[in-house]
């Protein structure tokens, strides 16, 4: 019987050590820089540039970056109810990306909003080649030095701080021997820039349990997120509901409008 | 000599390159002597020039570093937050180093977020209408649709994001609360310029941030500040004449609004739907002064298709909804509707009944006439400050029903008369209101309703009970009812951290009445006690109702335990007097786990009680329809249910497999038994005998979606599978009834290109039922829809679909249907034109069968005939 639980037991640990070698991820949030990203979903049109604020949390072992309007939308802060949009809805960007000290890899979150659908990917986190350039500047106090590389499809110029002496950046950035404080690519499509940083008091618990996350890749997490974006309600009611044929033709033709206004992502390849 | 001298210089070359890299290893640890991971390593000039080569220790607290080009010097920082820098000028040579960084005090030079910044774009998620209309868009409902997230109903209720929303506000103002139907789908798309989305809308300000909505509601923007709208429909069709009115002015403005409609067809089409109302009451009330017919008339089973193909009818419906804000924060409201309709229905059932001793048939051809006058109103004023809560309710309603009916049996030609008008009145009081910290709700529903009903039976039946066996000619049966109850309750709500407790103490008192007496016409002897009432039921409870919840921060968890308890007494006066004291706890428990990303998990159970009603508790018999005579001369009926149910859910979404399966158990015990006598003839009579007994059922259910990329088509399969078990008493005697049913449903969806798409649905039902051993008559049926839709050219759409019915008791080959609808837009007038050909075939009569324990109806009802209809429609 003893026997039989210990196996139980160590095949369970074999399996769940298995891919991901850790399904729970805890620790203290020290740190909170933000960004202010700005962008321009269609490549057509530079009046649908628009600006959102970014959060990157810094941990001792591991670092989170995600909107500011999910960090407001916290089911427990229920003020401004009335009348009022969830800042949660209002976000272009629902992922979080995690960044762990000691590993490799980087994890890219995603909750399909107002569900409880949740996928992660995990990735190299050495997908930057930096040059450093010899130029410096000053970005809000802190003395920041150049540096180059290519990502997805485009270069981009950054920035960083042996101030702040941390390997890191928003979105999947980082690698550098400091804080990257401001990122753009040569087109001016995508630019963050560090507008704030702020220590926390007291630091913030951060508990992640990767067992409630569907392991996939980021070529089929794409899939599903267009699929998501072209028709929310075919999505959240197992897709095969459907209205009316006729209501449904308009329904198409009205997404596939919208999401070709949204061709230009930050990563294109 | 060239190639010396170049070979002088390469050799040169690579001494200096020897002697310019430079390669610096080492290990980076924390004070303890533990490994440091992830401190930067910067190798510069001196300490102000910019980096030459860096490194970032890794989990071990190693690192190397190659200094290409390293100048003289080299100077060496390796930092860490929280940890002092370790500064060093070193000599060009490799070499290996260890590091040892000690803890600072030193924080991170803040930066703060200049407050400009933060500014929100606005809160509020609002779609500009202009995005998305369409020339073909007339009204509202038309844009609405097709806005992300929004999905409206069949029957007009909006969802958004899979659920219903909460309210429907135009300009802020919540003129027709549940019946926004009315609005939605006559509000002239053109008049309306964006269409906001209020997503986790708490429409009470006073529960703003005390308790989570998860519900949205919308609010429609005007473009002016006074607004005139409205559509008008006309539809003329054959045959016989048809037409379809609908003209719907209204006028808005931000203090005032109102609403007119009237709307009139005979087409089936059913109009009420526009008045429909899809409020959201949070709490069912036990008490209200809904319709109760004591008589009715028999009528063929409706068909399972949409009513305007079998509804023969001639409707008018005018409705008047104002809104007024009298204060800023005060609005009153007031709702009228009338509805007249006259509806005929046409039909033949054809039943079996199985008793123990004898199997009988009937067989009725039906023919009614049903004149159906429906008057309500509602009065509401309403205060919605952040400090308080009010809201107040006057509402009425009134029917005044009459129906004719004639049934043509083989021996026999009845006929029915009926009446059943209705008056009631109700008033719901809310109050929220906040002492100190805590919020307290208030709530008292109180209302009346009367009504007097008869039934008139040509010739007179039930001849042997009633009449000693000589034929006469009419029975006439009177019904005097009443209802007057108030019920009050306070309760408040608390959330402590992860668990929301929910408390709620209230008294309720009911009075009913019912007065009834049978009468023969033409007969000399008075029926006796026996067949009059004169029965007064009081209710009265106590309750205290407390409920936990609790849900872990990430959502694995979530439960919820109901442990109300109440203290009830029932007090019957009159022929069958008694009392009743009991005390009540229904405890319910509901546990939900998601195991992983794809799997979860569900189990609940709950006891319930059940306390007879009036219309389970009179002791005299009443003729409830021309072949059913019924009285409950018993104690008061005492029912306890248990339910169980388990459910696991899977869920892939990137594979597109979606599976369900369930189970669940319920017993309930009774302690009176209903039993029937059944004459060859038809009639029965039911009695209620003191018995405990028992029904089980078990119910297995498995559901699976899948969706298939490459063909661009998704499949769905349902299978369940039930199984009953109950007593019976037909005729006297005592019978174990087993009833198994399985269903078996299956659905095709398929776009196969832009302008084409299919779908099929099908359904499979088996029914057995055994009466002791003997299995008795084993009925299938099947169904089969398909549909196709063309979209050849942007402003026509043609669909053409055709259904099947089939059962297993008769041959009836002409269950066929085929209907088409196609639909044009004249795009430069801004009018609609369509043109619909209902039932193509002609198809008569509509032929289906249904099972109940112990009997088999098998109807047929009169179809709409083949009809056209053409209309028009345009806004303003």
């Amino acid at each position: 019987m003893r026997l039989y639980t210990y196996s139980f037991f160590l095949i369970t640990f074999l399996i769940s050590s298995l891919g991901f070698s850790q399904n729970k991820l805890k620790g203290k949030l020290e740190y909170k820089v933000t960004y202010k990203l700005s962008f321009q979903l269609d490549s057509t049109d530079a009046d649908s540039r628009k600006s959102e604020l970014m959060i990157l949390y810094l941990g001792e072992d591991f670092s989170k970056y995600l909107s500011r309007a999910k960090t407001i939308a916290n089911p427990i802060v229920v003020q401004g109810n009335s009348a009022h949009t969830s800042r949660n809805a209002l976000t272009h960007f629902h992922y979080e990306i995690i960044k762990e000290r000691e590993k490799d890899s980087l994890l890219y979150l995603l909750k399909i909003p107002k569900m409880e659908d949740r996928f992660v990917y995990a990735e190299s986190k050495q997908q930057f080649d930096w040059q450093i350039a010899q130029e410096t500047k000053t970005i809000e106090g802190f003395t920041a030095q150049k540096a180059t590389t290519t990502f997805a499809g485009r270069e981009y110029t950054a920035w960083f701080t042996t101030e702040i002496p941390i390997s890191d950046g928003p979105y999947k950035f980082n690698g550098l021997p400091g804080l990257i404080l401001e990122i753009t690519d040569t087109q001016g499509y995508w630019d963050f820039k560090f507008v704030g940083l702020e220590k926390l008091t007291p630091k913030i618990a951060y508990r992640l349990n990767l067992k409630q996350y569907e392991k996939t890749t980021r070529p089929s997490l794409e899939k599903l997120w267009h699929r998501y974006r072209s028709d929310p309600m075919g999505y959240a009611n197992n897709p095969n509901v459907v209205g009316t044929p006729e209501v449904d033709q308009f329904y198409r033709d009205a997404f596939a409008e919208m999401l070709s206004k949204e061709n230009n992502p930050l990563e294109l390849k | 000599m060239k190639h010396r001298y170049g070979l002088i210089v390469l050799i040169w070359c690579w001494v200096s390159v020897l002697n310019a890299q430079v390669i610096l290893t080492g290990t980076v640890k924390e004070e303890a002597n533990k490994n440091l991971s992830g401190a930067i390593l910067t190798i510069s000039k001196d300490s102000v020039s910019s980096i030459l080569a860096y490194a970032i220790s890794k989990s071990d607290g190693s690192f190397k570093i190659r200094i290409d080009n390293a100048p003289e010097k080299l100077f060496i920082k390796a930092s860490y937050i929280g940890l002092t820098t370790f500064k060093k000028t070193l000599e060009r040579k490799s070499q290996e180093l260890e590091i040892q960084l000690r803890p600072s005090s030193e924080a991170l030079k803040e930066v703060v977020v200049k407050s400009e910044i933060i500014q929100r774009r606005g809160d509020t998620l609002s779609f500009s209408v202009e995005a998305f209309k369409d020339k073909n868009d007339r009204v509202i409902a038309d844009v609405l649709r097709k806005m992300p997230g929004i999905e409206i109903k069949p029957g007009g209720q909006i969802h958004y994001q899979g659920k219903p929303i909460q309210k429907y506000y135009i300009e802020g103002l919540d003129l027709l609360e549940g019946r926004y139907s009315l609005a939605n789908e006559n509000l002239a798309a053109d008049a309306v310029s964006k269409v906001e989305i209020l997503e986790n809308h708490q429409p009470i300000r006073v529960l703003d941030s005390l308790e989570f909505s998860e519900r949205a509601s919308l609010n429609i923007k005007l473009k002016n500040d006074v607004t005139l709208s409205g559509t008008a429909k006309l539809g003329l069709g054959a045959t016989p004449l048809l037409w379809e009115a609908n003209v719907t002015p209204m006028l808005f403005n931000k203090k005032r609004q109102f609403i007119a409609s009237y709307q009139s067809n005979n087409t089936g089409k059913n109009v009420a739907n526009q008045v429909r109302d899809f409020s959201f009451n949070p709490e069912g009330t036990t008490y209200n002064i809904a319709k109760t017919d004591w008589v009715s008339l028999l009528n063929p089973a409706t068909p399972p298709f949409s009513q305007d193909r079998w509804l023969d009818n001639n409707v008018h419906l005018a409705s008047a909804n104002g809104i007024q804000r009298l204060k800023s924060d005060l609005d009153l409201k007031v709702n009228l509707s009338y509805l007249n309709d006259y509806q005929q229905q046409q039909g033949s059932t054809q039943t079996t009944i199985y008793t123990p001793q004898d199997t009988v048939s009937i067989a009725e051809a039906i023919d009614n006439r049903l004149f159906i006058k429906n008057f309500q109103g509602k009065a509401t004023l309403e205060q919605n400050t952040k400090k308080n809560y009010l809201k107040n309710q006057l509402e009425f309603n009134t029917y005044r029903n009459t129906q004719r009916g004639m049934v043509q049996r083989t021996d026999a030609e009845i006929a029915q008369h009926l009446s059943t008008p209705f008056y009631g009145f109700k008033n719901n009081l809310d109050l929220y209101k906040t002492f100190g910290k805590q919020l307290v709700r208030f709530s008292s529903n109180t209302g009346f309703s009367e009504s007097d009903q008869f039934l008139k039976v040509r010739p007179g039946q039930f001849e042997d009970v009633l009449n000693a066996g000589n034929p006469y000619a009419e029975s006439l049966q009177n019904i005097e009812s009443s209802k007057l109850y108030t019920d009050n309750s306070a309760g408040m709500t608390k959330m402590l951290g992860k668990f929301t407790t929910t408390l709620k103490l209230g008294f309720a008192q009911q009075k009913e009445s019912l007065k009834s007496a049978l009468v023969l016409e033409e007969s000399d002897t008075p029926l006796g006690h026996a067949f009059q009432n004169d029965t007064q039921f009081h209710t009265s409870e106590v309750y205290l109702q407390q409920s936990w919840r609790f849900k872990n921060t990430s959502e694995t968890w979530n439960i919820r335990l109901g442990v109300p308890i109440a203290f009830k007494a029932f007090d019957l006066e009159g022929n069958n007097s008694q009392n009743l004291d009991a005390f009540v706890f229904e405890p319910s428990a509901y546990i939900q786990h998601k195991v992983s990303a794809k799997w979860e998990l569900s189990v609940s159970g709950n006891l319930d009680y059940n306390f007879g009603r009036l219309e389970r508790l009179y002791p005299g018999f009443i003729l409830t329809n021309y072949r059913n005579l019924q009285r409950y001369n018993a104690p008061i009926l005492e029912q306890m249910a248990q339910n169980y149910s388990a459910s696991l859910n899977y869920r892939n979404p990137i594979k597109r497999l979606f599976v369900n399966a369930s189970y669940s158990y319920g017993r309930t015990k009774s302690n009176l038994l209903f039993g029937s006598q059944i004459d060859p003839n038809g009639t029965s009579i039911l009695e209620a005998v003191v018995r405990d007994n028992y029904v089980n059922s078990h119910r297995f259910n498995l559901e699976a979606s899948k969706y298939l990329s490459r063909l661009n088509t998704s499949v769905k399969l349902n299978a369940s599978y039930n199984i009953s078990e109950r007593e019976q008493l037909l005729n006297a005697a005592l019978a174990k009834n087993e009833n198994t049913n399985f269903n078996l449903n299956g659905s095709l969806e398929s776009e196969l290109s832009a302008w084409l798409s299919l779908s099929y649905s099908g359904s499979l039902r088996f029914y057995n039922s055994k009466l002791n051993t003997a299995a008795l008559q084993q009925l299938n049926t099947q169904q089969h829809n398909a549909e196709v839709f063309l979209y050849p050219w942007e402003n026509q759409y043609l669909s053409l679909g055709g259904e099947y019915f089939k059962n297993s008791l008769t041959d009836a080959n002409r269950n066929y249907f085929l209907n088409l609808s196609y639909q044009y837009t004249l795009t430069q007038k801004k009018i609609d034109l369509k043109l619909v050909w209902s039932n193509i075939l002609n198809t008569k009569n509509f032929i289906n069968a249904s099972s109940s324990e112990y009997y088999i109806t098998q109807n047929s009802y009169v179809l709409r005939p083949s009809q056209v209809l053409a209309s028009i429609s345009f806004s303003f």
